[in-house]
């Protein structure tokens, strides 16, 4: 999957471990730990909940980096 | 999508599938020749008597063992979930999948072993002797402990994830816990319901062709089991498309 994050490194610096982090972003603590594993995508709503939360900007938290097989 | 790429695709897949009628088609025919063969003699009457005479002695005590094995099973996975949780320092957040990943097989196991407790329960009746009466105590056992233990799995995981709604004994249960599930647990529901309709849509007519094998060798009544069979299977592809077709249309 070519989404890349960075939300533990923010939640991190939040102080709250994933369960308290859910509850911010009104999910659970599974799919803070599958968005933190990229195991998830997580929808537009979800990924502008999060970085309002962490008061940065979404391209902070999340980057898409095409793959090279991409577009072959 | 091209015209063309169309037809290429049909014309790649075309052979393989024609293919595999035809295997298909050999093996049946071997199968159900062979069936009908096994079917002339009185041995396959003898093996369908003594298969049935054996489960419908056997269920009721089936129905008993399997239900202490899943329940003790269930107990163990229950208590090792309560301690991962109640032992969590807030932090490793492993262990909370490791305690998630236990109650799931306990819910399995509770719900395989409803399935299980019905169809030795049915098998037991139809006996019409002093075992089939011991069937109908262990059965309401069995049923009440099993109810019990899906409430303790529900409440532990409503611990574990406060957000998530509903009481096992709410009739509206599984609607209001779908709903309390967010954007990734929705997901996940969907990609293991359309799995299980895969699962399913394999299974029925592979049931069907097994049954109509086994009524050529052993001569039971097929128009039963056939409509059983095929009503589920219907059943599943109504509803599947029906509901694909009514999200297609929401706005």
């Amino acid at each position: 999957m070519p989404l890349y994050n960075r939300l533990k490194e923010y939640r991190a610096r939040l102080g709250v471990n994933q369960q308290e982090m859910g509850a911010l972003a009104g999910v659970s603590r599974q799919t803070i730990s599958q968005i933190e594993r990229g195991d998830y995508s997580p929808s537009v709503t979800l990924a502008l909940k999060i970085a309002k939360i962490c008061n940065v900007s979404v391209e902070d938290i999340f980057s898409y980096v095409e793959d090279e097989n991409d577009g072959e | 999508m091209e015209n063309n790429t169309v037809k290429k695709d049909n014309r790649k897949a075309l052979p393989k599938y024609l293919l595999i009628l035809f295997v298909a088609a050999i093996f049946g025919g071997v199968l159900g020749f062979a069936a009908g063969w096994i079917g002339h003699d009185n041995l396959s009457e003898v093996i369908a008597a003594a298969v049935a005479d054996g489960l419908t002695a056997a269920a009721p005590w089936a129905l008993l063992v399997t239900s202490v094995v899943s329940l003790a099973l269930i107990l163990w996975l229950y208590r090792g979930a309560k301690a991962l949780y109640t032992g969590w320092d807030g932090e490793d957040d492993d262990v909370m999948d490791r305690a998630d990943e236990k109650l799931n097989w306990a819910l399995l196991l509770t719900a395989a072993q409803l399935v299980l407790d019905m169809f030795f329960f049915a098998v037991a009746q139809s006996a019409h002797n002093m075992t089939a009466l011991w069937s109908v105590l262990f059965f309401i056992v069995s049923i009440f402990l099993l109810v019990f233990a899906q409430q303790k799995i529900v409440d532990l995981t409503r611990k574990m994830n406060p957000e998530k709604k509903g009481s096992v004994y709410d009739t509206k249960f599984k609607k209001k816990w779908f709903e309390s599930c967010d954007e990734a647990e929705q997901k996940q529901i969907g990609q293991a319901a359309y799995k299980a309709f895969n699962v399913v849509s394999t299974a029925c007519p592979i049931l069907w062709a097994v049954l109509l094998l086994l009524s050529y060798a052993f001569n039971f009544g097929l128009l039963m089991p056939t409509f059983i069979v095929c009503f589920i299977w219907l059943l599943l592809q109504v509803s599947y498309c029906l509901e694909c077709i009514r999200l297609g249309r929401r706005k």
